[in-house]
């Protein structure tokens, strides 16, 4: 069989996800080490190149298949232009970002800089990466279902975009709320949203009980290695108050140990395939498993032990606030039970949905 | 209309919607003329037009030699104090002008911050300080072209949507060929009612939000206190003496803390009549009560008055507060000579802005003396354009007279409106800081003492740009022979 090609297309993608991780990660450090910032600071930059990346790779690939050589390759028809699917989710994802960030344009003129991370526009922009990243995804997938016997090379990039898909989601780890921050009610309904989809659908996708784990191991790795490099730069804040005198890039939070519940749920999901209530299951699975997962690992990292270059413990969320923001944990009471509940629910259909739209990738030869 | 084609057009709507800013009178840029160290310096503070953003400020070195080496710094103290001050950063010298620096100042949160400006020459260094509050008017509309431009890719993102989510969940998995059955045409669309259900969700969600931040936004950025007027025993009657109470809150409904008088008041009130600024009193009100104040006041002619009161913490933090008055006809009068309160109140009438010429530079002031408005422009002046508003004070032989004396501890105030009432400024030989603050700043600055004089020399001038266009009215003020005298000047901005 050999080693097999890895198409150009595939390959884009992958930078264009890395470039944005990267482009974000460096972003919010930027706004939590610098704070001032202009529109083409580095970080900047590199989210633009992402963008730019997908924009002309999958433009041009639309192009050729509509006017061009590869009229006759397979393909959807979309407002008169043909292509690949993952290249059409691809370009809507850059126009919404588009609109993001015209509308962010005009949002900073009317109520200033960055004061809060999640404004109006800032939400359109973070839903348009989100759908971004699945439109790399759905690049590659393509290409894997098209290329049999298994190319393996392709099946590894399609593993790192995904585990890049996980990166993104979880610069929701907010650091300015501390390592203690992933205790709490919000953080765990909104990780039950976000969290699940990815690790089911490349699970399905692959049909593969370990996908999951695999992609949550690569984005620790990942995590964690960024986080080593971006100590290595200086950084010195250009506005106040300046609560801590850190000259570094401060890195984002501490990666969450996301291969224990991934794991766990890819044993679940392959004993128990198709039926709903699996759902429920994997839904139980992920809250509480998390949960569990979370409360050991932050305690550790609030700890002395955790207060060095290593584990970047010592380091504030941000030099412009005095302490953390102040997030209550779940509570042992009838409200926590009530968001347990929910967060298992919201787990259920983020699985449920990750898994049904995995199982439908495997499908796309279009 | 399609759903999608409705809900582009509801989300237009959220897009146009807006709400006016809180009136805001101060013009909101500082000038001010001070020494830093052995340098006579003209510093002016452009403040951000949102909050959180970045001011500019520039300083001009007057007496520099041209072989000076000079280097200029800047940072800006937050509210929490010098402890969280950024390292000093380096001001920007012009190319064109070596005595001229700018440096941009960030500003991240609400509060009273304040400036340092180090000098560094040959003559030596030294380091002045001016407060800087970040509380400035916030613009809240969206200009058409680009609520339209949204609204269409708006309405772009969801047929692009419709369409992208139709044809994918209907064509992706067909093997290439195959032409779609009804079952997968029914898959697409029950795709595209999906994604446009939770595309509109999320706008639903995010434009709560947003009505919320811009709430919060609106709060934060609005006046701190404001006053309610009332009259003693009914209406205000033109020709009768009437007195007004005014009573300042805060938002919370209590009264001011930490009032501290600037230039020997607690309040510097101006009376104006609306519109036209045809009449003009300078008062000062006495406090009878915690955040009360009473002054009397007979209006000459019956119409709407517009009052603004500027108000000095010892934060450093000045604040104006706005009230209108109804006078109703009364008493005819045929002379207005109305007894004031404080020795150091006075008025000034005028006609109106707009019926007399814009371009009279020399004003009567009383026992044969004039006030000449000294290198004035004979046409408009450019609006956010530094000047030195000079005046000075004539006698009847032409000559300028020998000195003025000292009013209210300085040298001359200048009182600014525009004629919509919408631009109130109280400035002074020193600038557009308080007369008290920007006393102390001096012996901050300088390590000097009181800066009483007994004689100023008859020319006075005031740092000052204007902000915006408009036509404006100015009454410079300065006390001679124990009277106080007020020179009236229109000028046209543009």
């Amino acid at each position: 069989m050999g080693v097999r090609r890895v198409p150009w297309t595939s390959w884009a993608a992958l930078a264009a996800a890395l470039s944005m991780l990267v482009g974000w990660d460096w972003d919010i450090s930027w706004h939590r080490s610098i704070g001032r910032d202009t529109a083409w600071t580095p970080a900047h930059v590199a989210i633009y190149i992402s963008l730019a990346i997908a924009f002309v790779a999958n433009a041009l690939v639309v192009l050729d298949s509509t006017f061009g050589r590869n009229k006759s390759a397979p393909g959807v028809k979309v407002l008169g232009f043909r292509g690949p699917t993952g290249a059409f989710v691809t370009l809507f994802a850059v126009l919404m970002q588009f609109v993001g960030i015209l509308f962010d344009v005009w949002w900073h003129a009317v109520y200033g800089v960055d004061a809060a991370m999640f404004t109006t526009p800032h939400s359109l922009i973070a839903l348009g990466i989100w759908i971004f990243f699945l439109g790399q995804f759905l690049v590659t997938a393509r290409e894997v279902n098209l290329t049999a016997p298994e190319n393996r090379p392709l099946v590894v990039v399609a593993i790192l975009i995904m585990s890049m898909f996980i990166g993104y989601v979880m610069i929701g780890n907010d650091p300015t709320y501390g390592p203690l921050g992933v205790r709490s009610q919000a953080f765990m309904i909104s990780c039950a949203l976000l969290v699940p989809f990815p690790l089911l659908l490349i699970q399905e996708f692959l049909d593969w009980k370990w996908a999951g784990a695999v992609c949550a191991a690569l984005y620790f790795a990942m995590a964690f290695v960024l986080g080593q490099v971006f100590q290595l730069f200086p950084a010195h804040p250009r506005f106040g108050p300046v609560y801590h005198r850190i000259n570094v890039f401060l890195p984002p939070a501490f990666p969450l140990l996301l291969v224990v519940p991934a794991a766990v749920m890819g044993w679940i999901a392959a004993r128990r395939t198709g039926r709903l209530v699996t759902f429920l299951w994997l839904g139980i699975a992920f809250v509480a498993v998390f949960t569990a997962t979370n409360w050991a690992t932050s305690a550790f990292l609030a700890s002395p032990a955790a207060r060095n270059r290593f584990f970047w413990g010592h380091l504030p969320g941000t030099v412009f606030m005095e302490g953390l923001r102040i997030v209550p944990p779940i509570r042992a009471n009838a409200e926590g039970a009530l968001f347990v509940a929910l967060a298992v629910a919201i787990a259920t259909v983020s699985a449920w949905s990750g898994a049904r739209i995995g199982h439908w990738m495997r499908g796309v030869v279009r | 209309m399609t759903p999608a084609a409705r809900t582009a057009a509801a989300l237009g709507a959220i897009l146009l919607w807006r709400v006016d800013a809180a009136a805001h009178v101060n013009s909101p840029h500082i000038y001010l003329e001070e020494k830093i160290g052995p340098y006579a310096a003209i510093v002016v503070a452009h403040m951000p037009p949102a909050m959180p953003g970045e001011a500019e400020v520039q300083v001009r070195l007057s007496d520099r030699a041209d072989d000076d080496p000079i280097e200029v710094w800047a940072r800006e103290i937050p509210p929490a104090g010098d402890a969280t001050a950024p390292e000093w950063r380096r001001m920007r010298s012009s190319e064109a002008d070596p005595s001229y620096f700018t440096a941009p100042i960030p500003f991240t949160l609400f509060g009273l911050w304040h400036e340092e400006i180090r000098v560094k020459g040959s003559r030596g260094e030294g380091v002045m300080r001016f407060p800087m509050p970040a509380r400035v008017p916030m613009p809240s509309t969206m200009a058409p072209a680009l609520a339209a431009t949204l609204t269409l890719l708006v309405g772009l993102l969801y047929v692009s949507q419709w369409q992208l989510l139709t044809d994918i969940g209907r064509d992706a998995t067909l093997p290439p060929g195959a032409r779609p059955s009804p079952a997968d045409a029914r898959r697409g669309r029950t795709c595209a009612i999906t994604g446009t259900t939770l595309l509109t969700l999320f706008f639903a969600l995010t434009g709560v939000s947003w009505t919320l931040y811009d709430a919060r936004q609106q709060m934060l950025g609005s006046p701190r206190y404001q006053a309610e007027l009332s009259a003693e025993g009914g209406p205000v009657a033109a020709g009768r003496p009437a007195t007004l109470r005014l009573v300042v809150r805060d938002r919370r409904g209590n009264p001011p803390q930490g009032l501290i008088p600037d230039h020997g008041k607690l309040m510097h009130l101006v009376i104006t009549k609306d519109p036209g600024a045809g009449f003009f009193l300078h008062a000062h009100p006495r406090l009878v009560d915690a955040g009360r104040f009473e002054l009397t006041f007979m209006p000459p002619e019956a119409g709407t008055y517009r009052v603004f009161g500027d108000l000095l913490f010892d934060t450093g933090e000045s604040t104006t507060i706005t009230a209108r008055i109804d006078v109703t006809s009364g008493h005819a009068l045929n002379t207005y000579a109305p007894k004031l309160d404080d020795e150091d109140d006075s008025w000034a009438r005028q006609a109106p802005i707009g019926t007399v010429s814009m371009d009279a530079r020399s004003a009567e002031v009383g026992d044969g003396l004039s006030m000449r408005w000294v290198d004035a422009p004979s046409g408009s002046l450019s609006a956010e354009t530094f000047h030195k508003l000079a005046f000075e004070l004539v006698g009847p032989d032409g000559q300028p007279v020998a000195s003025i004396e000292p009013y209210m501890g300085m040298a001359g105030h200048l009182l600014i409106v525009r004629d919509d009432m919408g631009v109130f400024v109280h400035a002074h030989p020193t600038g557009t800081i308080g007369g008290r603050m920007a006393m102390l700043m001096r012996q901050e600055s300088a390590g000097m003492g009181a800066m009483h004089q007994a004689s100023y020399a008859p020319r006075v001038t005031f740092p000052y740009a204007f902000p915006y266009p408009g036509r404006y009215r100015m009454w410079a003020q300065v006390k001679y022979a124990g009277v106080i005298r007020t020179g009236v000047f229109d000028v046209d901005v543009r």
